[in-house]
């Protein structure tokens, strides 16, 4: 057996690879499993990164509005500008006239409102950064979680402590359907909707909750999708 | 994101793709796919929010409001309620208060709002085609009004709108010597003339079938094409509904040519030529009389008594004498707008005979002005047509209507009116009319506009604009009033000051709310047949019928072809052949094979003789049912004006309109060499012994077993292996389900168009349409039983059953279809890959897939329904129970803490049936009236044996026919 490998060694057909292809050949097939693993999870992980999701990322406003101030040191309440959450699927941002109703009187003149004089003399309306933006094929209404007993802060966070309003929440269907699978750990009573800092006392105030909003726990599709 | 899409090497300098070496290819590509790369590298695309500067106090983003309106047709005022989205139109229903509408909408109503956000309106004031400004015509308005109107001349569309006549009177004082002609093709005239023969007076006839045991149709389309037509279909569908064995159900009998809506429902159908249906006409009235008619001289009887027909009709004849006769006082009979004044004349005589005057037949003075004057005859465009050529007129305006293309062609309407010397048009299209016109004025869709119509009974409907002018368009109000020379006002004070000056005492805002002007209908007018005056009208035997004869007849969605540039309308299969995208004419089986050609086959039709003769080139379309010897062309086709989706399509029936042969003229047909493949969605239509549409007689449903057994094995139990329920049927939640009454369907197709509007279904077409692709989640399937040339039809809507075993569900490897816990088989288009396995494992084929990307691209989107989602290419599609509707009565319902009423949801295509044919609603609440219809004798599911358990149910086709003597 030997002697017949020296000879096929020594032959003048040599051998086809060298013996370093062995190992390349392995680094290859390692590398191709590794693309084809990070070419499934790469577009995972991308699609819950803040930098896709968009989470944390506050945006320039044609108006520095800084929520800080109004809810913290003015202690406006959250449906006095954005009132067709309890009526409507869009929460909406306030007209400007809404705006105006103060602004009329205080810091009249400032030079950051100066887009708001502008939208109120011409009609045209002021170009806001949307924030929190849902996919066209999902059918999210604010309404229904207003009345259900669903805070404003579950979804936003703190906006009382944003100086610019960034997502704070991935907004995916996953984390919709953490909530939608067991909403009761969520509720909170009617008249603190809007507060930012309500927290049960009590697993028996939940409970109670949970009694009088009797949520349903929606996980089919057409919840959302239509 | 838009630079992704972009070709990414478009800014290199493109070489020539025949030198393109290989290398150089791969290099470009491979630089193209990492610019692509990088392009998407950007976060997410910035969207705005774009808030009011002054929010309105009634509007809710994302909450559509409700306008009453109405839509205006030949003068005829449908009333409606049209949902605003933030102040866009979206979605039309019918207005239940209003007495044409009674809450249903015909398919053209639905579609127009897609006429609305039409790219194609004009735009602009245009002088010969060159734009203009409005000074321009205020210079010609100026000028038409000196000397009392000498040499002006108008032609309007016929009109009721309290507001315009109020113009028109003062046209008529203050420039006597102006003309003025009202013209629509199709505007109903011979009930009028035939009312003056009969009655002395051109009386508009008003029925009332509420209590109609026996209804006579002489070729009138009563629930189909009628300005009534929506009060009519619910009036009959009240008189046939089966509840139960007991219950009573009118006879309804038609005599026509052309299978109409009227026809599918009718309990007997006599298929004739139109001219022969005069002769039975006048057998009816001679059998009425001979069996003691009221008040009518038997001589008169014995005058029009001839030899009996054909063994069939006149047995047919006998029998509706019979059934007539026995039901004096609660039957009617009508005639259709195609017969000739005398057949009008006899069925007012047959009525009265009947003692059904004042009972189910009244007459009221006519609702559309100085209708049945002859102000609205042929003869009024061809008084216009000499005194152009007379060199009379020095100003012709054009207020709406297309009259260049619908009117007779042996008129040269078009040519004439490019003669005059100054000529103006007002119209939404750069049509032919505004082609033959110096200047165009674009005008005003109905939701863009104020004013006010008539009904068909002559309740008074306010109008009121949806939405400002898209395209800064002009009403016809707004023209009569510069022609007059009134000073500047907008539409709504000039409104709201002829409205306080003509309707006195009425609260326009009041009217407005509410959509109609309680009590204003037109009062009935005491009328009596003078029968001497009848006898010596009727005395000459109608004309022998020629060898073929042709009946120009209105598209039941284009009507008179102001409707050819809406897709939607050209996508809907026209009922009577599922033809898309085209008119044909329709024959016959025995008449084609005559004639030797099939469908598709091309037909050289003329009209006229020698010198005279007009030809056209249609191809043939076999409608089995269809009388022999005639032959039946929708008109609307063959537009030639500037409307690019309009132009070039189907063959203009018009062409073979004269004033001497009128809109059924005698024709001769021949086969010419060509064939023009027809874009049919439907191409079968035998059951093959399959349980689909099920029926029988009422009389079998009483007495036969068999039948009540048949039906009931279609709805029992069935096992399956795939049981949905194990723990028992589920009560805690809503389970919806629908019920369709395959009785009272008329296969109209208001349902097919309301659906297509609420879901955003794409047009396709017909290019797909030819490949199968039509993307309706609702169509209405046709099936024919018994002989080939004289079949029973029935027509059944079919969509998805929403089964509780779907085969299409476990198919779907991404899950992408699913059952919801109240029973709605889901379909999420972000899952759907597009295997289409789901369709081809659905035993109803009622799954459409988006094969390319048929997306509105330009003003269109308008239209779009916010709350459904805009498909895309490569996913599926169907039927939902219009799942955005049950979420909207859900969440109302969960916030007002209350249950969902009975009421909450109403389906869109159910909304707009005109027949109430469709119930939907929980079944598990005993009470609903689905739950109430699937316990009747008659209800059943279709392909019962394929154990899918469909949530919707039919109600089996029940007939009432009589026996025939």
């Amino acid at each position: 057996m030997h002697s017949h490998a020296n000879r096929l060694a020594d032959s003048p057909m040599a051998a086809l690879f060298p013996p370093w292809t062995n190992t390349a050949t392995r680094v290859a097939l390692i590398l191709l499993a590794a693309a084809i693993t990070a070419a499934i999870v790469t577009p995972i992980v991308y699609a819950r990164m803040p930098f896709a999701t968009g989470a944390g990322d506050p945006l320039l406003q044609p108006i520095p509005f800084d929520h800080r101030h109004h809810v913290r040191d003015d202690a406006i309440d959250c449906l006095y500008c954005h009132e067709d959450a309890e009526r409507g699927p869009y929460a909406g941002v306030p007209a400007a006239e809404r705006c105006m109703g103060c602004h009329s009187q205080i810091w009249n003149d400032s030079q950051l409102i100066a887009p708001l004089r502008a939208s109120v003399a011409t009609g045209e309306p002021i170009r806001w950064q949307r924030v929190h933006s849902l996919p066209d094929f999902v059918y999210f209404d604010h309404s229904i979680h207003v009345n259900k007993g669903i805070g404003c802060v579950s979804c936003h966070g703190r906006v009382d402590q944003m100086a610019a309003v960034y997502q704070v929440h991935r907004l995916s269907m996953s984390w919709c359907l953490d909530c939608h699978r067991d909403p009761t750990p969520h509720l909170r009573p009617r008249d603190q909707i809007t507060s930012m800092t309500w927290t049960p006392a009590s697993p028996a105030e939940t409970a109670a909750l949970a009694d009088h909003y009797r949520p349903r726990s929606l996980t089919h599709c057409s919840t959302c999708h239509r | 994101m838009n630079d992704a899409s972009e070709p990414p090497d478009s800014s290199l300098p493109a070489p020539g793709l025949d030198r393109l070496s290989r290398r150089a290819f791969f290099r470009l590509a491979g630089a193209g796919a990492a610019a692509a790369g990088l392009a998407a590298c950007s976060s997410r695309p910035a969207r705005n929010i774009l808030p009011y500067a002054s929010q309105p106090p009634e509007v809710t983003p994302g909450v559509p409001l409700h306008y009453a309106t109405a839509l205006v047709e030949d003068g005829f005022a449908t009333g409606v309620l049209v949902a605003s989205h933030q102040g866009r139109p979206t979605k039309i229903e019918g207005n239940p208060d209003h007495p044409a509408s009674l809450g249903a909408t015909r398919a053209r109503d639905q579609a127009a709002v897609l006429s609305l956000y039409d790219p194609q309106r004009a735009r602009s004031i245009t002088d010969r085609g060159a734009p203009a400004a409005w000074s321009a015509i205020e210079q010609l308005l100026a000028g038409a009004r000196a000397h009392g109107g000498r040499g002006l001349h108008l032609v309007l569309e016929p009109t009721s709108s309290p507001l315009v006549i109020d113009l028109i009177e003062r046209i008529r004082t203050a420039l006597p010597a102006a003309r003025l002609a009202f013209w629509a093709p199709f505007a109903p005239r011979a009930q009028l003339a035939g009312n003056r023969l009969a009655l002395g007076r051109a009386l508009q006839t008003q029925l009332d079938l509420r209590t109609a045991d026996v209804v006579v149709a002489l070729d009138a389309d009563l629930v189909g094409d009628h300005p009534m037509a929506l009060a009519y279909a619910r009036q009959i569908a009240d008189r046939r509904r089966v509840v139960d064995t007991s219950s009573p159900m009118s006879r309804l009998y038609m005599v026509e040519s052309g299978y109409s809506p009227t026809g599918v429902i009718a309990d007997h159908r006599l298929r004739v030529r139109p001219s022969e249906v005069e002769r039975i006409a006048r057998a009816l009235l001679a059998a009425v009389i001979a069996q003691g008619g009221r008040g009518a001289p038997a001589e008169l009887g014995a005058a029009l008594a001839r030899p009996a027909g054909e063994p069939r009709e006149a047995a047919l004849i006998a029998a509706m004498a019979r059934d007539l006769t026995r039901a004096a006082g609660r039957c009617a009979v009508a005639a259709g707008d195609r017969q000739p004044p005398r057949v009008h004349a006899i069925a007012a005589a047959i009525n009265a005979a009947l003692g059904n005057l004042g009972r189910t037949v009244a007459f009221s003075e006519p609702a559309v002005f100085e209708a049945g004057q002859p102000s609205h005859d042929v003869a009024a465009l061809a008084d216009l047509v000499r005194a152009i050529d007379g060199g009379e007129v020095t100003a012709l305006l054009v207020l709406g209507g297309n009259p260049a293309y619908a009117a007779p062609a042996d008129l040269g309407l078009a040519a004439a009116i490019a003669r005059a010397p100054a000529s103006l048009y007002l119209g939404l299209y750069d049509n032919e009319t505004a082609r033959a016109c110096r200047f165009v004025v674009p005008g005003l869709h109905d939701l863009e506009q104020w004013g006010a119509a008539r009904g068909y009974d002559g309740t008074i409907t306010p109008i009121q604009p949806l939405i400002e002018p898209l395209f800064g368009g002009r009403s016809v109000a707004a023209i009569l009033h510069e022609l007059l020379g009134d000073p500047p006002a907008t539409d709504h004070a000039r409104t709201q000051d002829a409205w306080a000056r003509r309707l006195p005492g009425v609260d326009h805002a009041a009217a407005l709310a509410r959509g109609t002007v309680a009590g204003s209908a037109l009062p009935a007018v005491a009328a009596e047949v003078a029968w001497s005056a009848l006898a010596a009208a009727i005395a000459a035997p109608p004309a022998a019928a020629p060898a073929l004869e042709l009946a120009i007849a209105p598209h039941p969605f284009l009507h008179d072809g102001r409707h050819t540039n809406n897709p939607w309308l050209l996508e809907l299969p026209e009922p009577a052949t599922k033809l898309t995208w085209d008119n044909a004419a329709q024959l016959s089986p025995r008449t084609a094979a005559q004639l030797g050609v099939d469908t598709g086959d091309l037909l050289a039709l003329t009209v006229g003789a020698a010198a005279a003769a007009r030809t056209l080139d249609v191809p043939a379309v076999v409608v089995p049912g269809h009388a022999d010897d005639a032959i039946t062309l929708h008109a609307g086709f063959g537009r030639d004006g500037g409307e690019r989706v309009a132009r070039g399509i189907g063959a203009d029936a018009f062409r073979l309109w004269t004033t001497a042969g009128g809109l059924s003229p005698a024709v001769t047909a021949a086969r010419r060499a060509g064939h023009r493949e027809l874009a049919i969605t439907q191409v079968h239509w035998q059951l093959e012994d399959r349980p689909i549409a099920l029926g029988g007689t009422l009389q079998q449903l009483r007495d036969d077993a068999a039948l009540r057994d048949e039906l009931a094995r279609h709805r029992g139990p069935q096992p399956t292996l795939l049981d949905r329920f194990p723990a028992g049927f589920p009560t805690q939640h809503n389970q919806w389900a629908m019920s369709i009454d395959l009785t009272t369907c008329t296969g109209c197709s208001a349902c097919v168009m309301a659906c297509a509007t609420e879901n955003n279904t794409p047009v396709v077409g017909r290019g797909s349409v030819l490949n199968k692709r039509e993307m309706h989640w609702l169509r209405i399937d046709r099936y024919l039983e018994g002989p080939s040339d004289d079949p029973v039809v029935v027509v059944q809507p079919m969509t998805c059953q929403h089964c509780e075993n779907a085969p299409c569900e476990y198919v779907c490897p991404v899950e992408a279809t699913t059952h919801s816990p109240d029973g709605l088989n889901e379909m999420t288009y972000n899952r759907c890959i597009g295997t289409r396995f789901c369709s081809n494992n659905c035993p109803y084929k009622v799954r459409r897939f988006n094969w390319f990307d048929y997306k509105h691209r330009d003003l269109h989107v308008l239209a779009n329904n916010p709350d459904v989602t805009v498909r895309d290419r490569g996913v599926m599609e169907k039927c939902t129970y219009c799942v955005q509707r049950i979420r909207r009565a859900e969440i109302d319902a969960r916030i007002a803490d209350r249950p969902i009423g009975a009421h909450d949801v109403v389906t869109a295509c159910q909304a707009a049936c005109p027949a109430q044919a469709i119930a939907f609603g929980s079944i598990t609440d005993p009470a609903s009236s689905v739950s109430e219809q699937r316990r009747r004798p008659h209800s059943y599911a279709v392909l019962h044996d394929q154990g899918t358990a469909p949530r919707t149910r039919y109600l089996a086709r029940i007939r009432n026919p009589g026996q025939l003597p």
